[in-house]
Parts: structure tokens; C-alpha cells; sequence
């Protein structure tokens, strides 16, 4: 397809190639598409998916958001935009997604770290961010997770398909301080699934 | 042969029919369908953007790792504007199609006091001079996420029975200006973290010729 060539030649951090013939299970399954960013430029970023593509671990080289001393002026914020393929099986589908971000901040008295995420469908604009926030003094891991009810209604195999964004940033204000992001985990646990058949 | 009208206050009358291409190698579809053929730009140079299109080809993500554009201290001269074109291929199938292509940039801005910042883009056919122009301005003081969505009516007649592809343009831009702030102590930014582009096809008429 076209859209892995383009892919390729915009070099891509991370593309894992779909067959959208591939019939869906009877659960969510998820693909790491794109990972891009200011926080994690090409070659930076590392998927790792798991065998029944209900999970990933991404992780970071390069995630870092600093103030103060060695820090250009614009270095206070950094993001990294996840692109999810989502694979819906035909029914109802309910269950949780769940995110888990993990890392390190220090954090300079009166100095305060942003931890958000920014949920939405490709096409759409309604967005769902969550933010964490850390405050100074403070120089240890940190950690935050997002959890969402999933419930989807897919009538038909071929229905429209969006992507799920998941924007991540770190923002750091005050001297002196930095906030990194060593990994973003997310899985997709299906609760409970009906599915029907043509009439 | 297509054309497309991008003012909403554009008339039947005025469609300018531009000369025919050669058609693809499959027909296009009921609805108008995109890929994503370059994206190149000031602002995304080789290798700092990435794209994802959704399965059934009518939407599309693309992320930025370096689209910023900034003023004062730690910023070029030339660093005020920056800019990331995209060029879509946009399969019309025959007949009379009218449609609606929504697009949203999201990004985060930091506007120091009297400073502001630009988003703007312009979309235009390959080939054709009339351009569409969306333009949203931000005032500092700003520190903050922002999101601008611009929405352009899209209406295409294909005579050839494959119906027809053509290339779309949408120029996108970021501008900062220090406006009374103070460049020498201060630095103003507005950055990019994504595009998403969607075309959804309204109603659309097709037609055989008379035996």
C-alpha cells in the first residue's frame, strides 16, 4: 500500500505493517503505528508489543524536558505522539484501556513537572487529556496511569476505522529542573464481548 | 477531470474545469479517499515526520519532532516562521461529489506578554492558482496547549467513468511574533505536534452515458 511507502520514505520511528484483511478476534487488539515527536525523534523511540497484541511497552532514549542551567529556552516541554490501530472485533465490545507512565523527575524547590496525555481519534476533535503533576524538591522515579472504559459498537466488519492518538508531554516549570519519561506502557483488557451475525 | 471548490461561496458557475489526467490503475471508490504521497517543509524536514493513514483511506495523522517556530533569545533570524506542506492524492470517484475535509493541528504554544503566534494554512489543487486560506491567531500571554480546526467544502465533478485522482495541497504554517515583548530577555514559541485530516463525503450523484 501507498501508505506504507510514504511511511517508509518519511523514515519512521517505529511502523508496524497491518493486513486489513486480518479477521479480528474476539478481544481489542492494538498496533504501535507511528511514535513521533519532540521528545522522541526517529531512532529514539523502542516498541515492544506483546504476542497477543494486547499490550506494548514503548520506551525512550531521548524523553526529557529541563529548565535552568544547559536547558535552551524552549527545552521545558517535549512530547511523544502515539498512533494506535485499534482492532475492534464485530459486536459489542466493553473494557478498560489502561496507560502507565514511568520515570524520573528532579525537581527544584517551588519548581512543578507536568505529566500529560492527550486522547483522541484520528478525524475528530474532541480530546480527552489527563494531566499528573509532580512539585519540587523532588528528585526521584515517578509514576502515573490513565485508565478508560472502552466500550465500542461495531456493526459492521468493514465500518469505519480511526486511528487512537495518544499525545504525551512533559512540561517543567521553574529553575533548575528536569522530568524525563523512561516508558509508556498501555494494554487493552476486553471485559465482556457480544457478537452477532447477519440476519 | 476535477476541480474543487474550496470558497464555500464559489458557484456551479464558476467551476474551471482543469485538463484530464490519465486514469488511475483501479477505480476509486463510492467516496473520496486520500493518501498521504510527501510531506516536506522548513518545519519537517527528512525524517522528522511521521504519518499514519486509517484503513479505509479517509483520514490521516501526521506527527512533527522539530515543527516550532520561535523568537528571541535562542532563535535564529529565521526561526519566526516555519512551515510543513502536505501533499494528499485525492481519489474522486465519477460522477458529481460533494464532501466535507476537516482538518485539526494541535500543538503547544508559549507567548510571552505582546507576543503572539499563527497557525495558518493554505490549501490548493495541484496545478490551479485559486487558494483557500484558514488563518487562527493566538495572543500571549500563553503558556498552554492549542488546537485549530479549519474545515474546507470540498465538490468535485469527474467525467471519466474511473473516476479521477488529483493532488491536494495543504500548505500549513507557524509564525511568532515578539509584538512588545522582549526578545532580548524572553523567548516566544508555538509548536506543532500533529495534523489530522479527514474527508467525508456528503452526497454524491453519478451518471452513465445515453445509449
Amino acid at each position: 500500500m501507498l501508505t506504507a511507502m510514504t511511511a517508509a520514505a518519511l523514515a519512521l520511528a517505529a511502523l508496524t505493517p497491518t493486513d486489513a484483511a486480518d479477521t479480528p478476534p474476539g478481544r481489542v487488539t492494538i498496533d504501535v503505528v507511528t511514535v513521533n515527536g519532540s521528545g522522541c525523534p526517529a531512532g529514539t523511540a523502542a516498541v515492544a508489543s506483546a504476542a497477543d497484541n494486547t499490550a506494548f511497552t514503548v520506551t525512550y532514549s531521548d524523553y526529557l524536558a529541563q529548565t535552568g542551567a544547559g536547558a535552551k529556552p524552549t527545552d521545558f516541554r517535549k512530547n511523544c505522539q502515539l498512533v494506535l490501530r485499534v482492532y475492534y472485533p464485530q459486536g459489542f465490545t466493553f473494557g478498560i484501556a489502561q496507560a502507565d507512565y514511568r520515570g524520573f523527575a528532579h525537581l527544584a524547590t517551588g519548581a512543578r513537572g507536568v505529566e500529560r496525555a492527550n486522547y483522541y481519534f484520528q478525524g475528530m476533535s474532541q480530546s480527552t487529556p489527563r494531566t499528573h503533576t509532580f512539585t519540587g524538591p523532588m528528585s526521584d522515579n515517578w509514576q502515573a496511569t490513565d485508565r478508560t472504559e472502552v466500550g465500542a459498537i461495531v456493526y459492521a466488519p468493514c465500518g469505519e476505522q480511526r486511528m487512537l492518538n495518544v499525545n504525551t508531554q512533559l512540561r517543567v516549570q521553574g529553575g533548575a529542573s528536569f522530568m524525563t519519561m523512561d516508558s509508556t506502557d498501555a494494554s487493552f483488557s476486553t471485559n465482556y464481548h457480544f457478537s452477532w451475525k447477519k440476519c | 477531470m476535477l476541480n474543487i471548490l474550496a470558497a464555500a461561496a464559489m458557484t456551479m458557475s464558476t467551476i474551471i474545469i482543469p485538463p484530464g489526467g490519465a486514469p488511475g490503475d483501479t477505480p476509486p471508490p463510492d467516496h473520496i479517499t486520500i493518501d498521504v504521497v510527501t510531506v516536506n517543509g522548513s518545519g519537517c524536514p527528512a525524517g522528522t515526520a511521521a504519518v499514519a493513514v486509517s484503513p479505509d483511506n479517509k483520514a490521516f495523522t501526521v506527527t512533527y519532532s522539530e515543527y516550532m517556530a520561535q523568537v528571541g533569545v535562542g532563535a535564529k533570524p529565521t526561526d519566526f516562521r516555519k512551515n510543513c506542506q502536505l501533499n494528499l492524492r485525492v481519489n474522486v470517484p465519477q460522477g458529481f461529489t460533494y464532501g466535507i475535509a476537516q482538518t485539526d493541528y494541535r500543538g503547544f504554544g508559549h507567548l510571552e506578554r505582546g507576543a503572539s503566534g499563527v497557525q495558518r494554512a493554505s490549501y490548493y489543487f495541484q496545478g490551479m492558482s485559486d487558494t483557500r486560506r484558514k488563518t487562527h491567531t493566538y495572543k500571549g500571554p500563553l503558556s498552554d496547549d492549542w488546537q485549530a480546526t479549519d474545515k474546507v467544502e470540498v465538490a468535485a465533478i469527474v467525467y471519466h467513468p474511473c473516476g479521477e485522482r488529483r493532488n491536494f495541497n495543504i500548505n500549513t504554517e507557524l509564525r511568532v511574533a515578539a509584538g512588545s515583548s522582549d526578545p532580548k530577555k524572553t523567548t516566544s514559541f508555538m509548536s506543532m505536534d500533529s495534523t489530522d485530516g479527514a474527508i467525508e463525503t456528503t452526497y454524491r450523484f453519478s451518471w452513465k452515458r445515453c445509449p
